[in-house]
């Protein structure tokens, strides 16, 4: 018990939160940008996993970090390019698609593993680099603020600041605009002469990329090798950080902060043997805060709602309303 | 807006015909030319995607001719081949039906995965806990997995229904919310402190569901169940009354309201079905196939399995086992191969993603299909 408390008290501690929050929130950002243009885009983690993959391959082949990093990327966004394809210009389903993305990653980044290494399951016969981490050795021993600024990985801090960039992107730019007017009503937007498909085409491609970029950070920055299976869902608590924070990209930053807090400390509790079936408990966490944050929202809308009506003196048109209400802006299906 | 204008030209050639009183006939042809399209899109997809997967052999292997024999008929080869494939297509089957009859209502449930989950353990459960005798034992532990996989599926609906929260989002939680539900039961009770990994004990004898001989092939009890849920499924969707309003629902949710159906009833029985047959899918499964039940951190993915059998099914149920034997008979075919030759079983995933990009792609010979009907309505 006193172990969990060393744990939980150290800068260590502060620094794997970031650590695991840090593939998180660029799934999540990949998440939000599709979802902006009206996609929801399932299959992060199938896209994670190739990158992940063929970032430490690249790495190998060309013994070049950043190489090796852009064609972990490269892949990832020729995946989601594949998705999107499919979903725009086939017509297949989106969501089913991006389910069977996830069920190809899974297994197809294993066959490749074993055709490009011979190895089965983890990458343990080439060697590939990791992308640095950042000490500050003037404050790296003071409590909280050296766990807060120093030790995170450089991706940690292009995670942040592109959670930023996307916030100035998605609100103020003409692009931007754009996307959510092909989110939100399609029809509109192509009456006005904005092309739909064009426009989802590069949210997919984007939130491949940015999903990527994730998956790279787990084979070249968390660790120094792939490992199948590698993700253990992260893709898909990705898309319950967006849905917890309606679709900004500063809330995003925070709820996966959250999510990453809730890992931590799971792992605290599964490392410490302290209580170990906590360990499940929290793992559970994200999702279960999730439904109840959705649940809230919902319910802070109604109120909301309802309130306006009173005010207005409205009761006529109430179906319609109705219907327009049933869609918080946050998560919209297809 | 070239369907939109080709709509129109259909609907005004039906009302033409309908004076000649030859509108039946005429509905029945075009049914049939989709009929064909759809045949002719998923032989091409499985064409390509075995293409796709011989090139991949030529690249990768030492004999890939071996190698792709054993992938296309390895399962014909033995009898216990085959009888692995009907093995492997039950739980294919159940989680495929389980999803169709959720879309069916219009929802997309993706919880399956988590109902399968969480049946599986809840029948470990009852396997390990509980001592009853031979027959009872099983079906009372596929009822409790049936429970846990309703309950599952149940969340986002009445979530949707109540709150108008997307029942997608939901269902995803829904799922790691039964993995972890699942690891906590396996954790705090069942958990095998003398085996070196962290896995349950041992089933009772009782609790095992058995084989049947028949000719060379082992039939499991499972299989023949799975027949029958899935023919009571086609008879109550397309010839009784309730059925047939569930599928209006998903079809047109406001129609139904309009003709005095309340919808709301009619998703909440999909869901808890379709849960229902997943969660059973799951405890079938660890009755028949397995002795403990390890403690997983990641999907085995056998619940969105089932997505790619619905998919290829195309929602049918009457098609579902079909695709579901395929699909049991290519993956069979590629583990066959991978214990023989040097090419890995994963390749399977490859296949199977090439012919779903193809057969999930509505756009593929549309156009031809609509150039056909339009011909053959101006024959008339």
């Amino acid at each position: 018990m006193d172990d969990f408390f060393n744990i939980i008290f150290s800068n260590e501690f502060l620094v794997s939160i970031l650590r695991l929050s840090t593939p998180i929130l660029f799934a999540a950002l990949g998440a939000l940008i599709s979802n902006k243009a009206g996609v929801v885009n399932i299959g992060l983690e199938g896209i994670m996993l190739f990158a992940a993959l063929f970032g430490v391959l690249g790495c190998s082949w060309t013994g070049n970090l950043f190489a090796g990093g852009l064609i972990g990327v490269l892949i990832g966004a020729f995946v989601s390019a594949l998705l999107a394809f499919s979903t725009l210009y086939l017509k297949s389903d989106t969501i089913l698609t991006g389910v069977v993305i996830n069920l190809v990653g899974a297994g197809g980044t294993i066959f490749f593993l074993e055709v490009f290494t011979g190895d089965k399951n983890v990458s343990t016969s080439i060697v590939s680099e990791v992308f640095p981490t950042l000490e500050i050795e003037a404050i790296k021993d003071v409590p909280f603020i050296g766990g807060l600024l120093s030790g995170h990985n450089v991706l940690t801090w292009v995670a942040i600041a592109l959670a930023i960039l996307l916030w100035f992107v998605v609100n103020k730019t003409h692009f931007g605009i754009k996307l959510k007017a092909v989110g939100e009503n399609p029809v509109a937007a192509s009456s006005l002469g904005i092309p739909v498909k064009n426009y989802r085409f590069i949210a997919i491609v984007l939130s491949g990329v940015l999903a990527s970029v994730g998956g790279i950070f787990l084979s070249m920055g968390y660790v120094s090798f792939f490992a199948s299976n590698m993700t253990a869902g992260r893709g898909f608590i990705a898309l319950a950080a967006e849905a917890m924070a309606m679709g900004n990209p500063l809330f995003t930053l925070l709820s996966s902060l959250l999510f990453g807090f809730m890992s931590a400390l799971a792992i605290a509790f599964g490392s410490s043997g302290f209580m170990a079936i906590f360990n499940e408990i929290f793992e559970m966490m994200p999702y279960v805060a999730t439904i109840v944050a959705l649940i809230v929202y919902a319910v802070i809308a109604k109120q909301k709602n309802k309130m306006k009506e009173v005010k207005n003196g409205k009761s006529l048109g109430k179906g319609i309303q109705n219907d327009v209400r049933r869609r918080p802006s946050g998560i919209r299906r297809r | 807006m070239g369907k939109n204008n080709f709509k129109i030209m259909l609907t005004n050639m039906r009302a033409k015909l309908q004076a000649k009183q030859a509108s039946k006939s005429i509905s029945k042809r075009v049914e049939s030319i989709r009929i064909q399209t759809e045949l002719l899109r998923t032989l091409v997809a499985v064409v390509i995607a075995f293409a796709v997967a011989l090139i991949i052999i030529l690249c990768v292997s030492k004999q890939p001719m071996e190698a792709f024999k054993y992938l296309v008929i390895g399962p014909l080869m033995k009898p216990r081949y085959f009888n692995q494939v009907l093995v492997q297509m039950v739980p294919l089957a159940l989680t495929g039906l389980a999803l169709a009859i959720m879309l069916k209502a219009g929802q997309f449930n993706l919880a399956t995965e988590g109902s399968f989950i969480l049946g599986g353990v809840l029948a470990a459960f009852f396997a390990i806990k509980v001592a009853l005798p031979m027959g009872i034992h099983p079906i009372l532990a596929i009822i409790f997995g049936i429970i846990g996989g309703a309950f599952i599926c149940v969340v986002p609906a009445i979530l949707k229904l109540s709150f108008g929260i997307s029942e997608m989002v939901v269902s995803l939680m829904m799922n790691y919310i039964a993995l972890r539900i699942g690891n906590t039961i396996i954790r705090g009770a069942l958990l095998d402190e003398s085996a070196g990994i962290l896995t349950t004990e041992q089933f009772h004898e009782t609790a095992q569901m058995h084989t049947i001989p028949v000719g060379e092939l082992e039939i499991q009890v499972a299989l023949i169940i799975m027949v029958i849920v899935v023919v009571g499924f086609y008879v109550y969707l397309s010839k009784t009354r309730s059925g047939y309003a569930l599928q209006l629902s998903g079809l047109n949710g406001k129609f139904l309201a309009f003709s005095g159906i309340g919808a709301s009833g009619l998703i909440l029985a999909s869901q808890i079905m379709g849960g229902a047959v997943a969660g059973g899918a799951g405890a079938m499964y660890t009755l028949s196939n397995l002795e403990r039940y390890d403690l997983v951190n990641t999907f085995p993915n056998k619940g969105f399995d089932g997505m790619i059998v619905t998919i290829l099914a195309r929602n049918n149920p009457l098609l579902v086992p079909i695709a579901a034997f395929f699909l049991a008979y290519v993956r069979e075919g590629a583990e066959i191969m991978s214990r023989h030759t040097d090419v890995s079983v994963e390749i399977m995933s490859i296949i199977q993603g090439v012919i779903i990009i193809f057969v999930a792609g509505q756009a593929l010979f549309s156009k031809m299909q609509n150039k056909r009907i339009i011909k053959e309505v101006a024959n008339g």
